[in-house]
């Protein structure tokens, strides 16, 4: 680094703390945090989406204006062609029908497949034509500015919407957690859910998922509280006991070998680990 | 110096009471939402004018640098429970100041390309509130650097963070920061020369 540049950066730091120095926040920020902590899940994330979401808003009613001065044209259109019907007799009628069916016919399909042009004679197919090509061609400025707007539109209510209920089923399932975990007896009991207990009196989960959670959560307090940490056993799922309920040691494996050998035996109390290749 | 001081000390980006305060945290990692409010009170004594003279060398205002800063003390508590954040306290505020900065000039952008423009005697609230900083030549010739250059200096010159956090804060690669350090610099050069 020359001098020159050493100066530059000493002026550069220099003028950038002596201009924020005197820049004091005004009003208390801790309580405006406080109070916005308070409030609702919901109302927090609309605060912190808020930003993002005006930006949207902004550009789909940037969007939108070309399509609505459109569709506002296409009716004022509608309205003038209406009361030119109704001043003119029944021929006129008439005449204004076959012309509207005319302008029908050129967008859809014939029945022959082939649409009718817009003189009314038959011919004038191309091969890229598809029903509602004219109304898409027409709308496809706007769409394309539109669907991408829809699209962030879509994805942020989604991730709202999931974010939202993901907090409630954590909720819910730490609720469910909680209680069964209070429930949940420390030695020697059968529990909610199908668990049996195994020789050294721990409880082994089996029945649903909600009980294991409920006996996973009292393993992790009776560990921090400084208790032995218990084995689990697998195999809980389908709801029958694995292990034998007595209260001698059984030395045969409940749980069906793995290929790999695994460090824990499943029901066993004896410490060697039965590893099967 | 307000900003760079709890990062005096290269490679220590939370000072001594947030540390403690972390320290706390892992302790007593059950009454989480306990250590979250404590630990944003902790935080905003610290850093947070430091946090909004940043944000208003950014977004060149100090009602929007406030709302911003507290947007992200906000963001912060919601993510207080996870350990990654909780390490990270005032690097991912300080990364959460630099997005919604470019959120809130983006939004501006956007703003003023179809606002009604207003009458060319009458000056804007905005630029009641940035006369303070255009008194400077140096803060105008800021200004008018592209944002990427601007947040590089900022964080570098105003909160003295080393090329790692700046980094992280901006997230973008060291490269990047080097590149974008250098130009704004070097479009900087011949203010600065007036200056000194």
């Amino acid at each position: 680094m020359t001098g020159q540049e050493r100066n530059c950066d000493e002026v550069l730091s220099r003028v950038l703390h002596s201009t924020t120095d005197p820049i004091e926040p005004v009003g208390d920020g801790l309580t405006k945090i406080r109070a916005r902590l308070a409030e609702p899940w919901l109302n927090r994330q609309w605060w912190l989406l808020r930003s993002e979401l005006m930006i949207l808003g902004w550009l789909v009613v940037i969007r939108c204006e070309s399509l609505s001065s459109r569709i506002r044209s296409i009716s004022a259109a509608g309205i003038r062609s209406t009361s030119a019907a109704d001043t003119l007799g029944a021929g006129g009628v008439r005449a204004a029908a076959a012309g509207i069916g005319r302008r029908l016919r050129s967008w859809l399909p014939a029945p022959g497949g082939t649409p009718a042009s817009d003189g009314g004679q038959p011919g004038g197919w191309s091969p890229g034509w598809r029903p509602g090509l004219w109304l898409r061609s027409s709308l496809a400025p706007t769409m394309a500015w539109l669907r991408p707007a829809l699209a962030v539109a879509g994805a942020v209510a989604l991730v709202v919407a999931g974010v939202f209920a993901l907090n409630r089923i954590q909720q819910v399932v730490g609720l469910v957690g909680t209680t069964s975990g209070i429930n949940a007896p420390s030695s020697g009991h059968t529990g909610a859910g199908g668990g049996t207990t195994t020789g050294h009196g721990h409880r082994t989960p089996g029945g649903s998922a909600a009980a294991q959670r409920a006996a996973s959560s009292h393993r992790r307090e009776t560990t921090r509280l400084g208790a032995p940490n218990p084995s689990p056993s697998p195999g809980g799922a389908s709801g029958t006991p694995s292990g034998t309920p007595s209260g001698t040691p059984s030395g045969t494996p409940s749980g069906t070998p793995s290929g790999t050998p695994s460090g824990t035996p499943s029901g066993t109390p004896s410490g060697t680990p039965t590893a099967t290749p | 110096m307000t900003t760079g001081e709890p990062d005096a000390v290269p490679g220590r980006p939370i000072n001594v009471a947030t540390d403690t305060l972390l320290a706390d945290a892992s302790l007593e990692s059950v009454a989480g939402e306990w250590d979250a409010a404590r630990a944003v009170t902790a935080i905003y004594t610290t850093h947070y004018r430091s946090l909004v003279r940043l944000a208003v060398l950014l977004v060149r205002d100090v009602a929007t640098a406030e709302e911003v800063v507290q947007d992200s003390f906000i963001a912060m508590h919601a993510v207080w429970s996870r350990p990654a954040a909780t390490e990270k306290a005032l690097s991912y505020l300080r990364q959460s100041v630099v997005n919604r900065s470019r959120s809130v000039l983006r939004h501006r952008v956007v703003v003023d390309k179809n606002a009604p423009k207003p009458a060319p005697d009458m000056p804007s609230a905005e630029q009641g509130a940035i006369s303070l900083l255009e008194r400077s030549a140096v803060i105008a010739a800021l200004r008018t650097l592209p944002p990427r250059q601007r947040e590089a200096l900022v964080l570098k010159y105003y909160a003295d963070l080393s090329e790692a956090q700046i980094a992280t804060a901006m997230g973008i690669s060291r490269g990047a920061v080097k590149s974008h350090t250098a130009r704004g610099v070097a479009a900087l050069r011949v203010v600065l020369e007036l200056e000194t």
